[in-house]
């Protein structure tokens, strides 16, 4: 049994390091299926928070009616983001498709303060807030134990998907190889626009998620968007298992740093890992590829 | 050119100084020391090749560092030599690796020096007690007041100048060059002497200093440096201005910082202006600062989608439009003319052999003409360019339906160019294809690589043809062939029947073209066009494969076209044979009528 302080960042880090992994897992199927490296991934779990905040409060719908929609809503802007920028891109250099994202980044951003404003949003609680069961003395809420399942069945999911369907194996085809995938005849725009509808759902239910464990937060939500790249560098950038490590990793650092030093010091040590593993093992602990050699 | 940029300069300077309007003297020493910032982005990327998203970290250095020297008593133009060696040294830190790893190493690394500066420079202003950020008044070097003014803006301009001038005359010459080659192929400048190493070091440590000593200037300006200040969205900006200018262009990123910077101010001026009552203006009003806050990365998409080369790239293109207008008299016409005719000559190798075959293929053209009308695959003069490099010059070939015909040649020659020419690029490969492909009687030029696909037109290409992580049953999968079929196939190849289920990047080479040859089979090709079948595979495997593919295709009764750089196997398999030379088809004819000795060195390079 663990301490109190210790059972209640133990179960801190594995909320939100299920949370991480749900976001990674998309970051790897888009980085996988189109080389797309997102630094847009916050502004996608913003904006999910905010179409959930205003399909649930502002046009009064229930929970179930409510994330529907705004993974509707989502998916719908990630296809339209692959049609209207990075089809474009496609085969264009790395730092370009990177320069991109930073833009849309920032664009998204914009388009959230003019119609919700800068003001942090408070959701309703859904689910109880109060300790439901302490295995091991950890501490679960209702809420952490809905965002863990939620996270981990999504997880496997996909991986079922990619591993079993005829539409998870072109998938895949397209990851290994566009052009031979093009040469046996599969839609490449079409499954680039499927692997972005996937990154941006998995980054709206995170940022549910993450909006239900405090509140719709546009600048906090959005900076936690770039500890994703610690979260695939160190669980390898084309692994799915790695993301799941990569963030339970990752938040296990953040939530030890914020209560034993400083939040700002997050960022650095995290970022720091990352520098480490790209010097010292740069295909992440699970990953095949390299993301830093041409 | 370059006299009018330098008077545009001068006359904006006076007009600020002359107007003297404050406001607008402040907008414009801000974007002097953004643009200063800028100049030192465009060096590492535009010149030395290098990705950063640091700007801003560099920048809170050298603001930071000059900040406390100041605050310690140190006078401020020793301060600002500070923030240069420790701009310097911290470029060092973040860039040394880089020379070893590139991708995305250099942009992450400094994300993470961006991160880092934010939370050190956090600390210190809690630590010291100065929470809304570190004071730098009163700063003066000599008469000049380094804050916002007449005097500082007067030192900014001839600052700016001096950069210019330094950073155009080191451009323009060894280290220009040095950084330009490096940046294009770093093995071939290696080759010829340079050090990538020390010079990819150096463009990085003197960048950061500038990065730095702008972010010093930026502080004394601003009378305060505040480590929240200093924010990602910040280093974007400078990102922002060197893509809208234009990597690599001076004036460009000059022109990119002013654009940047001053335009927010002119909306939100614009705006106020507005009438009240318009419904678009009480809109405008109440967003037009998340709109400014946005604005450069809105226009950095705009330019990244519509005008990647930015606005130097664009107006180089412009001036060499405007030349080439200017230049339309006859006598320039045939100069061009003739200038471009020694161009292709000498791509073609302009021996006397290859223009005696360029005219043996004229000769050819009217029997080639003939067979157009029935055949499977009528190629005519394909040109193929690719990234701007000429691969394949002009090449005439035929298929007809049932035929087997061999492209033979040695490296380079063309060969794969020509099959990824006929089956087509994809729009972002940057290669451009000229000439007549019709396939079955239709132009399938300019197609993709899917459409040509998807028309019976089936490329086994050289290196990539199967699909590493994926199971040899999952390849049948992905072209969605029936039982019958793959269990034809591996009666074809029983040795793939025993490995359905080990993925393809562990199956040896012959395995690998086993499986490529039978997912292209099962994709019941018209054409089919096979990439060095035998390339790098023990001659048992090479017989097998050989004997198998010749049976599918008398089966099949469809067309087949080799590449291959193995002769005998070409000879053996091929109904007709053409030798690429250059980009040229330099002999083609029946395998009893070729010569085997000029074959022989055409194909090994004798």
């Amino acid at each position: 049994m663990l301490g109190q302080v210790a059972g209640q960042l133990t179960s801190q880090s594995i909320t939100t390091g299920s949370i991480y992994a749900l976001v990674g897992v998309g970051f790897v199927i888009l980085f996988r299926a189109t080389g797309v490296v997102n630094f847009a991934q916050g502004e996608f779990m913003v904006l999910g928070a905010y179409f959930f905040y205003g399909f649930k409060v502002e046009l009064h719908q229930n929970s179930l009616v409510a994330i529907l929609a705004a993974l509707i809503a989502m998916i719908a802007l990630g296809i339209v983001v692959n049609m209207v920028i990075f089809y474009r891109l496609v085969g264009a250099s790395l730092f370009t498709v990177v320069i991109a994202t930073f833009g849309l980044s920032i664009l998204l951003e914009t388009a959230g303060l003019i119609v919700w404003g800068p003001d942090t949003r408070e959701l309703p609680n859904i689910f109880s807030n109060n300790t439901l069961v302490s295995p091991l003395g950890i501490p679960l809420t209702t809420l952490d134990i809905v965002t863990i399942v939620v996270a981990i069945v999504l997880i496997v999911l996909l991986e079922i998907i990619l591993r079993t369907t005829r539409t998870g194996v072109r998938m895949r085809a397209v990851a290994d190889s566009t052009l031979l995938a093009a040469l046996q005849r599969v839609h490449i725009p079409r499954f680039a626009g499927l692997a972005w509808a996937i990154a941006s759902v998995c980054s709206a239910i995170a940022g549910v998620a993450l909006a239900l464990q405090s509140a719709v937060d546009p600048v906090n939500i959005g900076q936690l968007g770039l500890l994703i790249f610690p979260v695939v560098i160190i669980g390898g950038v084309d692994s799915i298992i790695g993301a799941l490590v990569g963030g339970l990793i990752v938040a296990t650092i953040q939530t030890l740093v914020a209560y034993y030093l400083n939040g700002i010091w997050v960022d650095p040590i995290c970022y720091g890992m990352l520098l480490a593993f790209l010097l010292f093992r740069p295909r992440g602990i699970f990953g095949t590829r390299e993301i830093v050699r041409v | 050119m370059a006299v009018a940029g330098w008077l545009l300069f001068v006359v904006v300077a006076a007009y600020l100084l002359l107007s003297n309007s404050t406001f607008w003297i402040y907008v414009a020493g801000l974007t002097i020391i953004f643009a200063i910032s800028a100049l030192g982005l465009d060096w590492i990327q535009g010149r030395a090749g290098q990705v950063s998203i640091g700007s801003a970290g560099f920048m809170a250095v050298g603001a930071f560092v000059a900040a406390v020297a100041v605050e310690k008593g140190v006078p401020a133009l020793a301060a600002l030599v500070l923030a240069a060696l420790a701009g310097g040294f911290t470029g060092v830190l973040v860039g040394l690796p880089a020379l070893r790893l590139r991708g995305l190493y250099l942009a992450l690394a400094t994300l993470a020096l961006q991160f880092i500066t934010m939370a050190l420079g956090t600390e210190y202003e809690t630590a010291s007690g100065q929470i809304a950020g570190v004071p730098a008044l009163n700063t003066t070097i000599g008469p000049i007041s380094l804050t916002a003014g007449r005097s500082f803006f007067v030192a900014l301009v001839i600052l700016l100048a001096l950069v210019i001038i330094v950073l155009q005359r080191l451009y323009r010459r060894a280290p220009g060059r040095a950084w330009l080659a490096i940046k294009e192929n770093e093995m071939s400048a290696g080759i010829i002497g340079l050090n990538p190493t020390r010079w990819k070091l150096s463009a990085f440590v003197a960048s950061s200093a500038l990065i730095s000593v702008s972010g010093g200037l930026l502080g004394f300006y601003t009378l305060r440096v505040d480590s929240e200040s200093f924010s990602l969205d910040f280093a974007i900006t400078f990102v922002a201005i060197v893509i809208v200018g234009g990597l690599g262009s001076i004036a460009g990123v000059i022109t990119g910082a002013a654009l940047i910077t001053v335009t927010p101010y002119l909306l939100s001026t614009w705006t106020s202006s507005l009438p009240s009552n318009l419904p678009i203006s009480q809109w405008l009003s109440s967003n037009i600062d998340y709109i400014n806050s946005g604005f450069y990365g809105i226009i950095l998409l705009a330019f990244l989608l519509f005008q990647p080369r930015g606005i130097g790239g664009a107006s180089r293109a412009l001036r060499l439009r405007l030349i080439r207008r200017l230049d339309r008299t006859p006598g320039a016409e045939t100069a061009v003319a003739s200038r471009a005719a020694g161009r292709s000559s000498s791509t073609a190798g302009g021996t006397p052999a290859s223009r005696a075959s360029a005219v043996l293929g004229e000769r050819k053209l009217t029997e080639h003409s003939e067979a157009v009308e029935n055949a499977l695959l009528a190629v005519d003069g394909l040109g193929v360019y690719r990234s701007g490099a000429c691969a394949v010059d002009s090449v005439d070939l035929t298929v007809l339906p049932g035929e087997v015909v061999a492209i033979l040649g040695r490296n380079g020659a063309g060969k794969t160019s020509t099959l990824r020419g006929i089956s087509g690029f994809f729009l972002t490969e940057r290669s451009r294809v000229t000439g007549r492909i019709m396939f079955q009687g239709r132009d399938i030029r300019g197609m993709s690589p899917m459409a040509t696909a998807k028309l019976g037109l089936v490329l086994v290409p050289e290196r990539e043809k199967v699909f590493p992580n994926l199971t040899v049953a999952e390849h049948f999968r992905v072209i969605g062939a029936p039982r019958s079929e793959i269990d034809r196939t591996f009666e074809l190849f029983p040795q793939l029947a025993n490995r359905t289920q080990s993925e393809a990047g562990l199956l040896s080479g012959g395995e690998r073209q086993m499986l490529a040859l039978g997912v292209a089979f099962c994709m019941k090709p018209k054409l089919l066009m096979v990439d060095e079948l035998s390339l790098g595979l023990a001659p048992g495997a090479v017989v097998r494969l050989t004997a198998a593919l010749k049976e599918f295709q008398q089966q099949a009764g469809i067309g087949l076209i080799l590449v291959e750089q193995n002769v005998s196997a070409a000879m053996e398999l091929a109904d007709r044979v053409y030798v690429l030379e250059a980009g040229r088809v330099e002999s083609s004819g029946r395998p009893s009528e070729l010569d085997e000795e000029t074959l022989l060195t055409t194909t090994l390079g004798g």
